[in-house]
């Protein structure tokens, strides 16, 4: 309960940001007007940080970045993974094998080293052509490489649960009846491996925005983008003069991926016949 | 199929309601941006970064689409240096952040600012072309009157002051954080005339043979000199080598001889006998001589060597031929002109190197070679029949590099016993040591691994968390300035044949390249990034002269105002209608 309220609490901040923050999370007036690093105020409950940011905004306005990310990676990532873990677990045979070894493939890639590569080389290829005008297309890029490079474990629990409910007997039934591979796969085997898979999913999630907060921190991320990561990034070397700068983000990062881990723990559970009984 | 239907619809809703409510943020952007600038911001100081951020977003309120991005200088480096002043897109560069400054005390503009010295050659990375510049340095750089050179100096400041090739943003003042048991810490560092001088360090309590090291941030490029133009690398190779004149220190700043010991010069400024120091032996054991003077100034002159020196040496020497040996320990000098760049910077500020070690390097291989990169070793054949072999760069100065340890990014000196200079500290064994971030060298400095470092890491901001007991902070005029530079063979602020200006009346199109550039500068809060982000240490910029230098005209240079509208009506003036 506790990981769903943090959860449901973040998309709330995450949705309403516009209406809870006081102020545009790109206004640096407090720049302008020598009071960048000012502790916490009324004006500022949340201080503001070395770039003259109003710390509550740009914290409220990472939320949508973060959800977006975690999200999103991880909707690349359980299309990829379920697919190739699926076709693996239910075909079997020598097409098993490949596919796995093709997963631990992704597995040993260093992936950080590929994403800060890949977002290098993407900024500069896409100059001058109609994808530089997609929005925030650096972050894009960021939720895209770590779907996909966040589907290998997703695809092997896929592979297991599908392995594992093959052989059940209700699958056995669909077939007499004359159900179509299709249906099989679709209909009764994916739906009853669904709970094994939310759980690795919400795990992603938490993961995924916790390697963008990393992204961002090595100076990688997208400078439009509002990201917890890069408030950090900004202001890590102020910790000891304005350290609510940096505090801020470092709890936001916390709750969220808290939240997503406690959900994976209460899915474990909650989908778990034995505790049940 | 009532359950299908029934998850299409929900998928609908979800997908209709995310792009409603915007899952992902949204940034205001101006309806019609008036033309796109890509801003390249290092990415290896983040208060730079900072102010980088602050300076696209203050110029992107003009209705200007600027495209930011953080990147490393070895991105920036090639773009300018080979882009021919084509555009970001075009594979070269629109406008990028640096802190910067001249290659010796005495200011020399020309090498950075004259239409002469344009890349691969030369340093003007920007493409200042001015004509009215132009003359204004080369008056400065050929007089041989002092108050005439005043004039021409204050006469570049006035030009740029008016239409601003380039952003200077501020002029900072180096902080620096020292051991309290080191002494003798009495210069910042600057490319390459000032380095960490640690022959001069004393650390008490540590007797006759002291340990000590420095933290510079940034990993260098070269240790070459000819091929160096920042202080992470001079930092590094500077202790090793000898300046014909050198610096006597920072707060006279005082020309003395180094491997000069006199010279004459001709009432015209042309012909100049310079006396060479005797006795004194390279790191080899071989001695020095005028050979090494002529070899260090044919390399630099020699294209093939590519050194970014060679524009400013062809513009004292004209040719090669413009020098001669006229004894062991004496070289004769006809310049074709007078110029300033002789006296006060070629022969106070460019290291000289070894012949008999370097000579057989060839060109292709000089920047690969471990003299360069001190990984690796090197025998030296000596004139005496013996062999040396080295772990770096050898010179004639107080310390002989004894290589690189990569993995721990550190490089190793040994003192030279045999000095020609009788020097007072008492460290034997130093250390320069690559550490990024201001947190980190701080936290070095307090755990007693480092005795200083240079001042890129600018902890200004955090010299209120220095405790005495383990840091002493020192503050230094730094002679540079931090600028946001523009390539200014860009069509709309460079050339501006693309502002609305200069495409109605092309013979007007420099002047609106201006306004837009005036326009950009009077966008800055300069006053703000040096209390705000620099902590107070530093002067709002406004030209590319050394705040604290006597060439600076604090009577005519007055503060450039933050001032929006203004800004706007600059802008106005090329063209652009809001």
């Amino acid at each position: 309960m506790l990981g769903l309220s943090l959860i449901v609490f973040v998309v709330v901040v995450a949705v309403a940001a516009p209406l809870l923050a006081p102020y545009d999370p790109n206004d640096q007036s407090a720049m302008l007007n020598f009071g960048a690093r000012a502790a916490p105020s009324l004006l500022h409950p949340f201080g503001t940080d070395r770039m003259g940011f109003d710390v509550l905004s740009r914290v409220i306005y990472g939320a949508p970045t973060a959800l977006a990310v975690g999200l999103g990676a991880m909707l690349v990532a359980s299309v990829i993974g379920v697919v190739i873990g699926g076709l693996s677990g239910y075909i079997g045979g020598l097409s098993d094998e490949l596919m796995m070894r093709f997963t631990e493939f992704f597995l040993v890639i260093p992936v950080f080293i590929v994403i800060l590569a890949v977002v290098r080389l993407f900024g500069i290829i896409v100059v001058g052509t109609w994808a530089e005008r997609i929005p925030h297309i650096n972050l894009m890029t960021i939720i895209v490489l770590l779907g996909l490079f966040g589907w290998p474990p997703i695809a092997r629990i896929t592979r297991a649960e599908f392995l594992r409910l093959k052989q059940m007997e209700f699958v056995e039934a669909a077939r007499c009846i004359g159900a179509t591979r299709r249906d099989i796969v679709v209909r009764h085997i994916l739906p009853n491996a669904m709970p094994s898979l939310v759980v690795i999913i919400a795990i992603g999630i938490g993961g995924a925005i916790l390697a963008e907060a990393m992204v961002s921190f090595l100076g990688f991320g997208d400078p439009k983008a509002v990201s917890w990561g890069q408030l950090l990034y900004f202001n890590y070397e102020s910790l000891k003069v304005a350290p609510w700068a940096s505090i801020a983000p470092s709890m936001a990062i916390f709750i969220t991926v808290l939240g997503f881990n406690l959900l994976a723990d209460g899915l474990s559970d909650a989908f778990n016949p034995r505790l049940k009984q | 199929m009532p359950i299908k239907q029934n998850r299409r619809n929900f998928l609908k809703t979800v997908g209709a309601t995310s792009v409603a409510l915007g899952v992902l943020p949204h940034q205001a952007q101006a309806a019609s941006p008036f033309f796109k600038l890509y801003m390249m911001i290092p990415n290896n100081q983040p208060a730079r970064m900072i102010w980088g951020t602050l300076a696209a977003q203050q110029i992107s309120k003009l209705g200007v689409d600027v495209i930011s991005s953080f990147v490393p200088f070895t991105v920036i480096a090639p773009r300018r240096t080979t882009g021919q002043g084509k555009t970001y897109p075009e594979g070269g560069w629109d406008a990028y952040l640096e802190r910067y400054y001249y290659n010796s005390i005495t200011p020399v503009p020309s090498n950075l600012f004259s239409s002469k010295a344009f890349p691969p050659a030369g340093q003007n990375f920007y493409y200042v072309d001015d004509p009215q510049i132009d003359k204004s340095l080369e008056d400065y750089g050929s007089s041989l009157d002092a108050k005439a050179r005043m004039d021409a100096i204050h006469r570049f400041e006035k030009r740029w002051y008016d239409i601003q090739p380039m952003t200077i943003l501020f002029y900072p003042r180096d902080v620096i954080a020292v051991n309290p048991k080191l002494k003798g810490f009495t210069a910042t560092t600057f490319n390459p005339v000032f380095f960490p001088d640690p022959e001069n360090w004393e650390i008490e309590g540590q007797g006759d043979n002291a340990t000590s090291a420095f933290a510079s941030w940034a990993p260098p490029s070269n240790l070459i000199p000819m091929y160096t133009i920042g202080y992470n690398e001079s930092n590094i190779f500077g202790p090793v080598y000898n300046r014909l004149y050198e610096y006597e220190n920072w707060e006279t700043k005082k020309v003395v001889p180094g491997l000069a010991l006199s010279h004459t010069m001709s009432a015209d400024g042309k012909h100049w006998v310079i006396k060479l120091r005797e006795g004194v032996k390279w790191h080899s054991g071989e001695d020095f001589t005028a050979k090494d003077v002529k070899f260090t100034w044919d390399t630099i002159m020699n294209k093939a060597y590519a050194s970014p020196f060679q524009a400013a040496f062809v513009e004292v020497f004209g040719t090669t031929d413009a020098y001669k040996i006229t004894g062991p320990h004496e070289i004769t000098v006809d310049l074709p002109k007078f110029t300033i760049l002789f006296e006060n910077w070629l022969m106070t500020a460019m290291q000289v190197m070894p012949e008999h070690a370097y000579k057989d390097i060839k060109p292709e291989q000089l920047r690969g070679h471990p003299a360069n990169t001190w990984l690796g070793t090197y025998t030296v054949k000596l004139s005496n029949g013996k062999t040396y072999t080295a772990r770096g760069g050898i010179g004639t100065g107080p310390w002989k590099a004894t290589g690189q340890d990569p993995t721990r990014k550190a490089y190793k000196f040994e003192k030279n016993e045999h000095y020609w200079k009788k020097t007072p500290g008492n460290v034997k064994t130093f250390f320069v040591v690559n550490i990024s971030g201001s947190d980190s060298v701080l936290s070095a400095l307090k755990a007693g691994e480092i005795d200083a470092h240079d001042p890129m890491y600018d902890i200004g901001s955090l010299v209120s968390t220095i405790d005495p007991s383990w840091g002493k902070v020192h503050s230094f005029d730094s002679y540079k300035w931090q600028h946001v530079c523009y390539n200014l063979k860009h069509p709309v602020f460079g050339t501006g044949v693309d502002t609305p200006l200069g495409k109605k009346d092309p013979s007007r199109a420099a002047e609106a390249a201006a306004y837009v550039r005036l326009a950009f500068s009077h966008a800055m809060p300069r006053e703000q990034i040096v209390k705000e982000i620099a902590a107070g240490y530093g002067e709002p910029g406004t030209v590319p002269m050394p705040y604290t230098a006597p060439e600076y005209d604090h009577e005519m240079l007055k503060p450039i105002a933050y001032d929006m509208d203004l800004a706007r009506e600059y802008m106005t003036k090329a063209g652009y209608t809001y």
